[in-house]
């Protein structure tokens, strides 16, 4: 004991945000990654192959994402006052617009490049730019919304918005990289992605511990404080290392195998969503008001299972009927239509 | 002469005033307009040498107000620290501060939080979809989502007993007198007095919030995060641990 203080009557205020808005902001984060790629290879060819377990992926997580979002808030039945008045000095009420945007956009791709779209196709080039536009705004908006809360240390420091982002590009390029997998297609850029992003995310992660050692936890020492000494959140930390190094090595070797690609992107996924329960729920446990972290025990389990089946449940279906209307390989340059794949 | 009438008028205005414990009614504010006939800003100054940390305004507040089990709107935070004669303790109760500069206020993406022009930072219940952002961007953990309603839920300053000229609930009931509300812009009332002839502080003043809830008295070691070692939330933590 150094200082001597010792609380002898404290209270807790629980968390506000649940488990859904872990899954809501991986997904999103994810969708957003994955259409980036999907929009690198459109650039360069509309028909390219890659651009479709890429827009695959992306679909699969955006169109899944509304849905934990609507479970996150307490009064969901409500979602429609955020249209109903304007409140443009919130950034969380900007991404109850650029939500929306982002996910009709994949929606209306989705349509252009199944077997009805292809009388649209010219209108394609207007909507990658519309959706691309709008996921770079949806990243911006999910990792601003949390930087800009002065009250929540871990949430607030330099590092926060750019290892957010990041993990949402590889989280994206492993989404991208399991589909080109699983459906035998070509994964483009996204195992370049997923390695560099891995590396980055490795360094970045000991970089911002090292940054915070030995400081305090208000002046930029949380993320150092949650990594160090908070548990079980120091052992996720561990976790996400060998997912980000497992994701990585995988991501090396992928070239050589199927296996390797898809289970290099399971890996990132995995490693991103270990990583975002850290700063979302490490970030509330971290307390305001006094040193020390909330009990765990007062994240509700049966929420969080609960989360967890509704979230894989519905992303489930969203691929099911992806794997059906994303089926159309559309046609070549030399107007051969391509081989059809099954899920 | 006295008639009987009056006689039992006095003597019930008597029992009432000795109901009515310390010197915080003597800050009783009048209504929605102060004294020099503005509008009022509503404040508070907390004299901890008073405070006894009986925890009767976490009771009262929870009853008027029907927070329910598990959540308040106030507490008194205790805490055992090192003073040059040896272990003491510090008490140090905790609501809204009703900010000059909320950092609550622009976050809210319905626009269901405001200020009201007496100062007095507020819910409205209805406009409220509950997203908890208000939750996580006070600085003073005053706030939290009310498991019966659904709702961002805070301190109002008893907006409903205020506004018809009663005091807070838990001025109402400190048994020591050492919450004192009143008009911070007008210069006789008992918050400015306290405020003018006292070294105050406020909470966390590095979060640029400008808290309108002032301490006398306090340590410098609470005023921002305290760095509390063990005690009560240790023991709850390693309890959840062991059920878990």
């Amino acid at each position: 004991m150094e200082n001597g203080i010792v609380d002898l009557i404290s209270f807790d205020q629980g968390f506000a945000w649940d488990h859904w808005a872990v899954w809501y902001f991986l997904l999103v984060g994810s969708a957003a990654g994955a259409l980036l790629i999907a929009f690198i290879a459109a650039v360069r060819d509309q028909n390219a192959p890659e651009i479709r377990p890429a827009l695959f992926a992306a679909a699969a997580c955006g169109l899944t994402a509304a849905v934990p979002l609507l479970a996150d808030l307490h009064q969901p039945a409500r979602f429609m006052h955020f249209y109903l008045g304007t409140a443009p000095h919130s950034i969380m009420w900007w991404g109850s617009w650029f939500l929306p945007a982002f996910v009709g956009g994949l929606a209306m791709l989705v349509v252009l490049y199944s077997p009805f779209g292809d009388r649209f196709a010219a209108y394609r080039r207007y909507l990658w730019y519309w959706t691309a536009i709008f996921s770079v705004a949806v990243l911006a908006y999910t990792a601003g919304e949390m930087t800009i809360v002065r009250a929540r240390p871990v949430w607030h420091e330099t590092f926060f918005p750019i290892m957010l982002t990041l993990s949402a590009i590889i989280s994206g390029s492993g989404a991208v990289s399991i589909v080109a997998a699983v459906r035998g297609q070509k994964p483009g850029i996204a195992p370049q992605v997923l390695a560099t992003g891995s590396a980055l995310f490795v360094v970045g992660v000991a970089v911002w511990i090292a940054a915070g050692w030995g400081k305090n936890v208000v002046d930029g020492g949380a993320f150092a404080d949650l990594a160090l000494n908070a548990n079980p959140v120091n052992l996720l930390f561990l976790m996400t290392g060998i997912c980000g190094v497992g994701g990585l090595v995988m991501a090396l070797v992928a070239s050589r195998a199927a296996l390797f690609a898809a289970v290099s992107g399971l890996l990132a996924v995995v490693g991103a969503l270990i990583f975002r329960w850290e700063l979302f729920m490490g970030g509330q446990a971290q307390l305001k008001l006094e040193a020390g972290f909330l009990p765990h025990a007062l994240i509700n389990n049966n929420e969080a299972l609960a989360g967890l089946i509704g979230t894989v449940g519905l992303l489930a279906v969203v691929v099911v009927v992806l794997s059906f209307v994303l089926n159309h390989e559309g046609e070549n340059k030399d107007g051969h239509t391509a081989s059809h794949s099954v899920l | 002469m006295k008639t009987r009438r009056e006689i039992l008028s006095l003597s019930a205005v008597a029992a009432l005033g000795l109901a009515a414990p310390g010197s915080a009614a003597l800050a009783k504010p009048q209504s929605q307009t102060s004294s020099t006939g503005d509008t009022p800003r509503w404040g508070m100054v907390i004299d901890l040498r008073k405070c006894i940390g009986c925890q009767a305004c976490t009771v009262s507040c929870s009853m008027e107000n029907a927070v329910p089990v598990g959540n308040h709107r106030t507490v008194v935070s205790t805490y055992e620290i090192q003073t040059d004669d040896g272990p003491g303790q510090a008490v140090l109760p905790r609501l809204c501060n009703h900010c000059e500069n909320p950092p609550c206020i622009p976050v809210c993406p319905v626009e269901a939080t405001f200020q009201q022009k007496d100062g007095t930072v507020v819910i409205d219940a209805e406009q409220c979809v509950g997203c908890g952002y208000c939750v996580q961007a006070c600085p003073y953990d005053a706030r939290f989502i009310n498991k019966q309603t659904g709702v961002a839920d805070k301190c109002t300053f008893c907006v409903q007993r205020v506004g018809v000229g009663l005091l807070p609930a838990c001025v109402e009931t400190c048994v020591g007198g050492a919450r004192v509300f009143g008009d911070l812009r007008a210069e006789d009332s008992a918050v400015t007095k306290l405020i003018r002839n006292h070294k105050v502080d406020v909470l966390r003043p590095h979060m640029g919030t400008r808290p309108q809830v002032y301490y006398i008295g306090l340590d410098d070691r609470l005023q921002d995060r305290v760095e509390a070692e063990s005690g009560s939330r240790q023991l709850r933590n390693q309890d959840a641990q062991q059920e878990s």
